[in-house]
């Protein structure tokens, strides 16, 4: 056979394990290159037991057929903004005393400072407790629903606390019918989703429930439906990756919103009050963005045998994700982690809370950190360099499953960017989606206080392997978890 | 191991092309980086440059083909010699220039009305806070006392600047001006980036295109030869005569001229240019073009200036 | 707090390269504020309003790079400056090559075209699982790694097999595939042999023989110690024997192992003797009637193994300098030693040079044990205590558990040198010193402090002790084999030309008969 005799004439090689030999035969004038290579699954042997019943020809070819329908659902969603509206009249389940969070589920006594805080706060915006310290006690009386966004269809950035008179986006997904929401970005300085609460804050939202909300809705009545994707993939072609820099897609949105905010039936001051509110800061398209990632995702959630990735989120306590095969509202958590970056003057690494909001779902769908090299401006704030983030981006595509033909980075010669998180594939290289984050204070009311790069737990992935292995029958029910 | 290495220049500053054309330029490196090569000529010190494939044109400058100098180990201290049609540096290379195209600063045909172009210049600064670069003039959420300090002082010196061009105060303008030379990060401070664009705009559009009539820009170059390196002063002498990069020439012309085009396209370029550098560059561009609205010496009908 | 300054005089940085560098400086550890720009004036003033103006910076041209740091303390600031010196010299910007490490054999497959072969050199728990998918995306295999099942290799051969892949390993440390060394290997003229060989410093043995007798290799392809165990059954060998012969370039073949089991045997002769080409087996310690009636040449030490393949290959016989055994330096040496000093002690770290030395001495002699051997009577029961003639394999499992191969760390082969000196009954220490890619820089170099003292140890006691050192390597290799055999013949060691040679002169030094 001729395949030998071809290694005869040149070798080309792949080191893995000891660097010293790549560099030998370099010396040589031969080729090799050095696999970043680490044990799967952190060399634990269960998980490697799990790994390889997975690898089963029979099984791995019934996965890779799941995974291929959960990724072409993520690829063919279409999210198009329909509309703004209450939460108690659009959010599916919600109650006026349901408090929706961030994160995996989570009770009152564990949640973080920021959370509180937030909770609180818009526990009095409700009306529901007269000042914060009554809040606190209704908070742990039993008598508010407390319950993560995501099972409710919606997203919320930072702490995520979603009340009934919030005003929601309204995403629908053309192409599989399912919905999404999210409330609207507060924009910049003391803001209730970084745990503030003062009468600036609840004024803030009585704002936006009485104008902002009602205007927005106004003109998407008018509008009729805005293209989302669309509007992402410019804004990664203008140098956003839409988690943590969003100015291009901010401007693109207002501008296609600004028409209709004109033709609603509200004053000139009121207009021009919100389109002041919008140009205070970037963040404004932020939430729009998140939304649009979970209701794409959202619709490849449930796909048997698939170990695609549907959500990552955290509560500042604990980091979840969910699998697409393994149904319905099952998490797997782990610790939430540090977020390490340049941190405003006067702020020490000590002062940073722990990872916290929903907003991972734009790297679950392949944006944000997954797109850093579409965005090299923003490298000097996550305080790498722009080699590092073209890096990740590359890097991200030895865990995902595809390339998004809608949504691509110029930078790397428009490549579409990496879809479809396979949990397998985390665990074999040992590589963990890369998290694109704001760095908030640990107390509540402080707010942001630098920006970086952060991990989801690999805990958090060991579980749901297992699981998902005992799931499909490959592994002893009785494995220890 | 390294191999005498042939490039082609692919277009050239014109002066710069007659010199090597006739044997009559004769330097050492300066300074060598991936993708420019400054020679600092013999004769008078002053600065040429050798850029790759990917950049514009620019006074005192060649484009050669190639994609990076530093690899053929080009280094600070080789010896630089024109002779037969080509220029040869130190044994290492040899760039041939017989048929490249003669480059000279792209001057503006047309001017538009005076409230045109507040208009535009609003919508580019907007669109430069927007996407442009932090470090100078942009403040960057990873600043620090420095940085933030460098910052305010670049504002300050860009607004007293600003308002006594206006009011045509020379010693003013100059004092600012002088505040600015050498201020800021990167290899060419963000303050001299700033006043290369302001003088390149100024000199470009003035009524009078000729450097000895303006008292300001002339004090500027006095004082940036002993104020900063000699890569900036290059640039900001080459601007105060009306010479500048092809993408700095072409942003400014965008902004000023009477016909409908766009500004974007040449503004993205400008802001792509090194770290910061692009930013500050448009930024004074930007208020190059203002000061000459503020002092009345913007005048929309008149052609054939130079 | 201190402040402290470097400048660097009339260097030029890109601006990209220096934002970088400033970013990553104020995030160095220690760093409470940093300043990198040029020294113009409007720089240093900014610097004096922070009140980080230094007198170093003050003097600073506008040509140079200032770098100011304030820290806590003068040490961390002097700390501080060093690490972001470094900053400096590592990404250049956005034009430094973007070289990506890939993570998975898979990715790498997909984007190095032309990928023909995966070294793999993980623990032996993982390393079946990465080999296996090496081959099922079509990469030959060289597997470096040990403590791998019998039956994960017999898979992996079978599949290899199948494959038409070859599977070198587990166990495989040396290899010369498409001239180029791969794991331990010498550096090796180009000629017209083939190496198929189960033992790693076998087959080094074998080729830098070749070498120095004039000859050149072609290809030299490792099966791994167990190859030759009947579950394997000698599946790579039999498929190198088969790639050597359809290899047009390869015109002798050279096989080099340890006697197989029979039936294994049997089938590798066969193979050998179908194959078409002319096939010297060196199996140590084997049967030469058995080698001989396959119609093969036998080669019974790995020099005359060597000599046979370059004389098949074309070398006339009467042109070679064979490195013939001094006899009269064996007379000699006998004369020095005392009437007790009987035995021969043998440190050795490659595996087949031990068994072949070991194999020469128990020509003569019946009491000869060793860490290595299969017999039980003569297996040490403490590997740290040597019994009359003893062969240790530095390089087996006893003393490379949780620790480095003796090749590269030479620590427990030093202490040993010293515990032997001081036995009266020793009359040789053998020592190997390997050469070539993978091994030490300096072999001989770290041993001479020990080699001095174990010298003057038994010169101390009246005694002269033998040392004997055998250098593999050949003129090609990086570290100079003039220049090892310079030093160790520096400090009163005796050199051998080759393993075959250092065995029999071994031998020889301590025979007391007359």
């Amino acid at each position: 056979m001729s395949s030998i005799n071809d290694l005869f004439s040149k070798v080309s090689v792949i080191n893995v394990g000891l660097e010293m030999f790549k560099d030998d035969i370099e010396k040589q004038g031969g080729s090799a290159v050095h696999l970043d290579w680490r044990p799967p699954a952190g060399g634990k042997p269960e998980l490697i037991d799990a790994l390889e019943a997975l690898a089963r020809p029979e099984i791995a070819a019934r996965i890779e057929k799941a995974n291929q329908e959960a990724v072409e659902r993520i690829l063919k969603s279409q999210p198009v903004l329909v509309g703004f509206g209450p939460a108690l009249e659009v959010v599916p389940g919600m109650t006026k005393t349901t408090i929706l969070h961030a994160g995996p589920p989570i009770t009152w006594e564990r949640m973080s400072g920021p959370m509180k805080g937030a909770v609180t706060g818009a526990l009095v915006f409700e009306g529901l407790a007269k000042n914060l310290e009554e809040a606190a006690a209704l908070a742990a009386s039993g008598e508010i629903t407390f319950s993560p966004c995501h099972e409710h269809n919606c997203v919320g950035s930072m702490a995520g606390v979603t009340s009934a008179s919030m005003f929601m986006h309204v995403v629908k997904n053309k192409t599989y019918g399912n919905v999404a929401y999210t409330n609207l970005s507060e924009q910049l300085s003391k803001i209730l989703r970084m745990g503030a609460n003062d009468e600036t804050v609840i004024a803030r939202l009585n704002w936006m429930r009485d104008v902002l909300g009602p205007i927005l809705r106004e003109a998407m009545q008018i509008a009729g439906e805005i293209d989302l994707r669309l509007l992402l993939s410019q804004a990664l072609h203008m140098g956003d990756e839409c988690h943590n820099r969003n100015v291009a897609g901010t401007t693109i949105l207002i501008q296609k919103l600004a028409p209709f905010i004109l033709e609603t039936s509200f004053t000139t001051a009121q207009k021009r009050e919100v389109f002041d509110f919008v140009a205070s800061s970037d963040y404004f398209s932020g939430p729009t963005w998140m939304a649009m990632c979970k209701c794409a995702l959202d619709a490849a959630h449930d796909v048997p045998h698939s170990t695609i990735l549907t959500t990552m989120c955290r509560n500042g306590v604990e980091f979840g994700i969910r699998i697409s095969g393994v149904p319905g509202f099952t998490w797997f958590t782990g610790p939430a982690q540090k977020v390490i970056g340049p941190m405003f003057a006067g702020y020490k690494p000590e002062d940073s809370g722990l990872d916290i909001g929903d907003s991972a779902i734009t790297e679950t769908y392949g944006i944000g950190g997954f797109a850093m090299a579409a965005a090299p401006a923003i490298v000097p704030l996550v305080g790498g360099t722009v080699d590092e983030a073209i890096g990740f981006s590359v890097r991200m595509a030895e865990i995902t499953t595809a390339e998004n033909p809608n949504v691509t980075v110029p930078l790397l010669n428009f490549k579409g960017v990496p879809t479809g998180i396979d949990m397998r594939k985390v665990l074999q290289t040992g590589i963990m989606p890369v998290i694109n984050t704001a760095i908030a204070h640990k107390e509540a009311g402080i707010g942001m206080i630098g920006a970086g790069i952060t991990y989801p737990p690999m805990e958090a992935f060991e579980k749901a392997l297992l699981a998902f292995a005992r799931q499909e029958g490959v592994i002893d029910q009785s494995a220890a978890a | 191991m390294r191999a005498h290495v042939t490039m082609q220049a692919r277009s050239g500053d014109g002066a710069f092309l007659a010199r090597v054309n006739g044997a009559a330029f004769a330097g050492v490196v300066h300074s060598a980086f991936h993708r420019a090569v400054n020679i600092a000529c013999l004769s008078n010190g002053e600065l040429h440059t050798l850029v790759t494939g990917d950049l514009d044109d620019g006074p005192n400058s060649l484009v050669v083909v190639t994609e990076d100098f530093l690899a053929i180990g080009i280094c600070q201290g080789d010896s630089v010699r024109a002779g037969g049609g080509s220029l040869a540096i130190a044994g290492k290379a040899v760039v041939n220039v017989a048929g490249a195209a003669v480059w000279r600063t792209p001057l503006p045909k047309t001017h538009c009305a005076t409230g045109l172009l507040r208009r535009r210049l609003a919508e580019a600064e907007a669109a430069i806070w927007r996407n442009g670069t932090p470090g100078g003039f942009i403040e960057g959420m990873a600043d620090n006392e420095v940085a933030r300090l460098t910052t305010r002082m670049l504002h300050e010196g860009a607004d007293g600047l600003a308002l006594a061009l206006g009011r045509g105060d020379t010693d003013a303008a100059l004092a600012h001006a002088s505040r600015l030379l050498g201020l800021g990060p990167g290899l060419t401070p963000s303050g001299d980036d700033f006043l290369t664009g302001l003088l390149a705009a100024r000199a470009l559009c003035r009524r009078q295109g000729d450097l000895g009539s303006d008292g300001f820009a002339r004090g500027v170059v006095q004082s940036a030869k002993s104020a900063t390196n000699p890569i900036a002063y290059a640039a900001i002498a080459k601007a105060a005569r009306g010479e500048v990069r092809e993408r700095v020439a072409r942003l400014i012309i965008a902004l000023g001229s009477a016909a409908a085009e766009p500004f974007s396209p040449a503004l993205t370029q400008v802001l792509a240019i090194g770290s910061s550098s692009g930013t500050e560059i448009a930024f004074g561009v930007i208020r190059g073009l203002a000061s000459l609205i503020d002092n009345g010496e913007w005048d929309h009908g008149h052609q054939d200036r130079h | 707090m201190a402040i402290k300054t470097a400048i660097k005089r009339n260097t030029y940085f890109d601006s990209v390269s220096l934002m970088s560098v400033t970013g990553r400086a104020n995030a160095v550890a220690g760093v409470d504020q940093a300043m990198i720009g040029m020294g113009t004036a409007m720089n240093k003033e900014v610097l004096q309003n922070v009140g980080m103006l230094t007198p170093e910076a003050a003097e600073a041209q506008s040509g140079d790079l200032m770098i100011v740091v304030r820290s806590a303390s003068d040490e961390i600031a002097e700390k501080a400056l060093v690490e972001i010196d470094e900053l400096f010299k590592q990404k250049g910007g956005n034009e430094s090559g973007r070289k990506m490490n890939y993570a998975t054999i898979e990715s790498a497959v997909a984007h190095v075209p032309g990928a023909n072969l995966a070294i793999i050199a993980v623990a032996g728990e993982f390393a079946s699982r990465e080999a296996r998918r090496a081959l099922e995306s079509g990469l030959h295999v060289m597997m470096f790694s040990d403590n791998v099942s019998i039956e994960d290799e017999v898979a992996l051969k079978t599949l290899a097999h199948d494959k038409g892949l070859l599977m070198m390993g587990p166990d495989c440390g040396t290899a010369y595939i498409g001239g180029v060394g791969l794991c331990f290997a010498n550096a090796v003229r180009a000629g017209n042999i083939g190496i198929v060989g189960a033992s790693g410093t076998g087959s080094q043995e074998v080729a830098a023989r070749i070498h120095d007798f004039g000859g050149g290799m072609t290809q030299i392809i490792g099966t791994g110690g167990r190859d030759l165990n009947e579950k394997v059954g000698g599946i790579m060998m039999i498929d190198g024997i088969n790639a050597l012969a359809r290899d047009p370039a390869t015109e002798v073949i050279v096989l080099v192992s340890k006697p197989p089991a029979k039936s294994v045997q049997d089938k590798v002769l066969a193979a050998a003797a179908a194959c078409g080409k002319p096939v010297v087996a060196c199996l140590l310690g084997g049967s030469e009637e058995a080698v001989t009636k396959a119609g093969l040449q036998f080669g019974k030490t790995t020099k005359e193994a060597a000599l046979k393949a370059v004389v098949l290959g074309g070398k006339k016989e009467a042109e070679i300098n064979k490195r013939a055994l001094n006899l009269p330096l064996i007379a000699e040496t006998r004369a020095k030693l005392k009437p007790e000093q009987r035995y021969i002690r043998a440190l050795l770290c490659g595996g087949t040079l031990c068994e072949e030395m070991m194999l020469i001495a128990k020509e003569s002699y019946d009491n000869v044990y060793s860490n290595i051997t299969k017999d039980p009577a003569r297996k040490l029961k403490d590997v740290s205590t040597s019994i009359e003639h003893t062969f240790i394999d530095f390089g087996d499992d006893d003393f490379t558990r949780g620790r480095p191969h003796p090749m590269i760390d030479p620590s427990q082969r030093l202490a040993r040198l010293v515990q032997e000196a001081r036995d009266p009954s020793v009359g040789v220490i053998v020592l190997d010193f390997i050469l070539g890619y993978g091994a030490h820089e300096d072999p001989a170099g770290v041993m001479i402090p020990a080699l001095v003292e174990a010298k003057q140890i038994a010169a101390a006691e009246g005694r002269h002790l033998e040392i004997l050192g055998y250098v593999l390597g050949t003129d090609l290799d990086s570290q100079s084999l003039a220049e090892q055999t310079a030093k160790l013949s520096e400090v009163g060691v005796t050199i051998a030309s080759s393993c075959t040679n250092a065995g029999l002169l071994a031998r020889g030094f301590v025979s007391k008969e007359n």
